[in-house]
């Protein structure tokens, strides 16, 4: 099956005849073998795993632009390398500077290899070129990404998380939903730059929309555990706040920004992401940055309530039992006085 | 014509003669007994200096003298850092040692040493409302002061007995006598309620504390002393309490608590409706307590029962908003105790099923708390919550028991759960 990729571009309408690009061009990626012929309508045919690539190659070694083909001033196509972190190599040289392409002839990037052929009938088999996810495309831009937030935000406030203390006023919780909405586009821009050095097609807009759309996830499935039972999610959620949300949301972005930005195999992926997310963990619950608040032990003696409790997990258990459990504490209070007794003698 | 006025006149004669002569009966009581009243002084050893204050007069030729529990108990908790010293109507000074004492009605028997014989006879007569009693005391370290008031019966609603006395007490004043126009002592002077209301310890007290064979015999038995005392009177106050019915009342829409449970128990009621904080929540609070104060030291207290209710409510808030704010309420017990005086509290918490009907009715959670006191063995306070919810009502329950036993505690939360719930 024959693909044609048609692209337009700002050029198009200027150049000429000449100076498009008709090529065919078998692919083998990864073990996989692809062919199509590439009719360009400008003078550049972009090659990398990028969504917006004239030949898309979902290589892990390749970058979101790998290299270009283009044509000269005399009108020869030629093969530039833009700067790949893992390089082109052309009959076992490393391509450093443009270079005259060379028909036929397999140009090794990553894991696969692109052979261009001149004439379009060389192309025996053809295999359909993979379509780059349209939800990713879709999700760069920015009116979405834009529109994202804003619902999540919304759903935010609706959801009663701007202000799960009834004494946060009006006003704090307009500042609390714009430091949500600021956190929320840092940790966009973040992803964006993390992306962007890791030659990944996924930028700032796009991280902005999945993020959205994870914590909109995230509010909603806690909405719907409150409004099902009070239980132990729920409490979790409340009790730790956002630094739940950013637990989840960092072990969720780990692995698919580590996926789908790095050329580690699956199993180390995971193992990064399972690393970094503990190390999150660790420093947050078990051994705190700035050290465990201890409760001062000056401090009148007190109980509240501390916990909506779970009828999905905790069992009910009977006034009689209730009391019967109560004497072990008298037991452990008697040690109590035998401690003090003997600290005292 | 005999003008109407001069028709008062042996009216007016036969009212005055005899209060003139009262007022003659007064000053030789007065004279006669002086010297039988002493000032109580608490020293420090350390610093030498005192450190409480109280009066005291003698009831014995051999120099038996009475006090307040509450002015001595600094020596009784510490005797080895302080010591007791009387002052008498000269201002001569010498030393007390302590014989006996009642922490429940706060007197104290202390012995003094080379101190003439005269002392006052403890009445066992009974009074009227409104008879003319004195009451005699050191107030404020300024000298001897003579206190003019009435017996006013022996004051309703309290399970320890105290004489109610229309007269102004002051500080300093603390285990002096209060005796009747014949001189007799009536009660010990030992607490004010301000603007002319006081409180005497009766005399059949201080006769029972004088005949009384179970007395410390070093001041290494004064803890066990104290804690039998302690335990006995609250054994005998619970066993009483657990054995009534206990009456409930209505609060909120949903909720049935428990009301006043003995007649030394009193309870109010607030409701928050027209403050507001009622927009986002309607509060509705009935909190009891009995008059049960006993004072063992200073920041040091126990015997108080405190049991209260809050009924919550909502319209506007959504159920985790409701719960986290309700959630905040905070139980403290009620009777202040140093930390080296007890252990920290131990808790547990659990969801506990009440009534069948539990499911429906959102759910129960109950925490009950102990902490055991050092020095005195078997007795422990207790902090109890039971909080009932449901999306958007909620009932706490809470109690407070100080210095009680294992027993106690059990049999009263047991019951305590059994009587409040969801209506």
């Amino acid at each position: 099956m024959e693909l044609e990729a048609e692209l337009t571009g700002e050029l198009g309408a200027e150049t000429t005849a000449e100076s498009n690009i008709e090529i065919a061009v078998e692919v083998f990626e990864q073990g996989q073998h692809r062919s199509f012929v590439v009719r360009c309508t400008q003078s550049i045919v972009r090659i990398g795993r990028g969504w917006n690539n004239d030949v898309i190659i979902r290589d892990p070694l390749i970058d979101a632009e790998h290299l270009e083909l283009f044509r000269d001033e005399s009108g020869s196509i030629c093969i530039r390398d833009k700067q790949s972190l893992n390089g082109t190599r052309l009959k076992g040289r490393w391509l450093s500077d443009d270079s005259k392409l060379q028909f036929n002839v397999p140009i090794r990037v990553g894991h696969s290899s692109i052979v261009v052929h001149k004439n379009s009938e060389a192309v025996a088999v053809a295999e359909p070129t993979p379509q780059f996810e349209p939800v990713i495309e879709r999700m760069q831009q920015p009116l979405v990404a834009s529109i994202a937030l804003a619902l999540t935000l919304l759903v935010a406030f609706l959801s009663g998380q701007f202000a799960p203390d009834i004494s946060i006023e009006g006003d704090d919780r307009i500042g609390r939903a714009m430091l949500f909405g600021l956190a929320l586009i840092f940790w966009s821009a973040l992803w964006g730059v993390i992306a962007r050095l890791l030659r990944h097609e996924m930028a700032f807009w796009g991280h902005l929309t999945l993020v959205s759309a994870l914590c909109s996830l995230l509010l909603i499935t806690d909405r719907v555990i409150e409004w099902a039972s009070f239980n132990t999610l729920s409490l979790t959620l409340s009790m730790y706040g956002y630094t739940a949300l950013f637990s989840i949301a960092l072990i969720c972005w780990l692995f698919i920004g580590l996926d789908m930005s790095t050329r580690l195999k699956p199993l180390r992926r995971a193992a990064i992401s399972a690393g970094i997310t503990g190390l999150v963990i660790l420093v947050t619950f078990v051994f705190p940055i700035g050290g465990r608040q201890e409760p001062d032990p000056s401090a009148p003696p007190m109980v509240n309530i501390t916990q909506p409790p779970s009828r999905l997990v905790v069992g009910d258990i009977s006034v009689d039992e209730f009391i019967d459990r109560s004497s072990t504490l008298f037991s452990r209070l008697q040690e109590k006085v035998e401690e003090e007794q003997s600290l005292e003698e | 014509m005999v003008s109407p006025l001069y028709k008062l006149i042996p009216i007016l004669l036969s009212i005055f003669i005899p209060l003139l002569g009262l007022a003659q009966e007064d000053r030789s009581s007065l004279d006669v007994f002086r010297q039988s009243i002493y000032q109580i002084v608490v020293n420090e050893n350390e610093t030498g200096n005192k450190s409480a204050l109280g009066s005291g007069f003698q009831v014995s030729p051999e120099g038996l003298i009475i006090t307040n529990y509450h002015v001595v108990s600094g020596y009784v908790f510490e005797p080895d850092q302080r010591w007791l010293e009387f002052v008498d109507s000269e201002g001569d000074t010498g030393r007390l040692s302590l014989v006996d004492f009642d922490v429940i009605n706060d007197v104290a028997l202390l012995k003094a040493e080379g101190v003439g014989d005269q002392h006052f006879q403890i009445s066992t007569n009974s009074y009227r409302k409104g008879d003319r009693i004195f009451a005699m005391g050191n107030p404020l370290d300024y000298g001897m002061l003579v206190v003019d008031g009435a017996y006013n019966g022996i004051a309703e609603n309290s399970y320890i007995p105290k004489i109610l006395f229309s007269g102004s007490l002051n500080s300093g004043m603390s285990g002096g006598p209060a005796v009747d126009v014949s001189g007799s002592i009536v009660g010990v002077n030992v607490a004010t309620a301000g603007s002319q209301l006081s409180f005497l310890v009766p005399a059949e007290k201080v006769i029972a504390l004088i005949n009384d064979q179970d007395r410390p015999e070093s001041t290494e038995d004064y803890m066990n002393h104290l804690g039998g005392q302690i335990q006995t009177f609250q054994q005998d106050y619970y066993a009483e309490l657990l054995s009534f019915d206990w009456p409930d009342q209505p609060l909120g829409e949903n909720a049935h608590v428990i009301a006043e449970i003995a007649g030394d128990v009193s309870c109010w009621g607030s409701d928050n409706q027209n403050r507001p904080d009622a927009e986002d929540i309607r509060v509705l609070e009935l909190f009891c307590n009995n008059g049960n104060h006993t004072y063992l030291q200073n920041r040091f207290n126990t015997g108080q029962l405190h049991y209260s209710f809050y009924y919550y409510e909502t319209n506007s808030l959504t159920p985790k908003q409701f719960h986290s704010t309700v959630g905040e309420q905070v139980f403290r017990p009620d009777n202040a105790a140093p930390d080296r005086y007890v252990t920290d509290f131990e808790c547990q918490q659990y969801y506990v099923d009440i009534g069948d009907s539990a499911e429906d009715q959102g759910f129960r959670q109950a925490g009950l708390c102990f902490r055991a006191y050092n020095e005195f063995t078997g007795l422990y306070d207790v902090l109890y919550y039971l909080f009932q919810g449901q999306d958007t009502k909620a009932l706490v329950g809470h109690f407070t028991l100080s210095a009680v036993t294992e027993d106690i505690a059990l049999s009263f939360a047991e019951k305590f759960m059994g009587v409040a719930e969801w209506n």
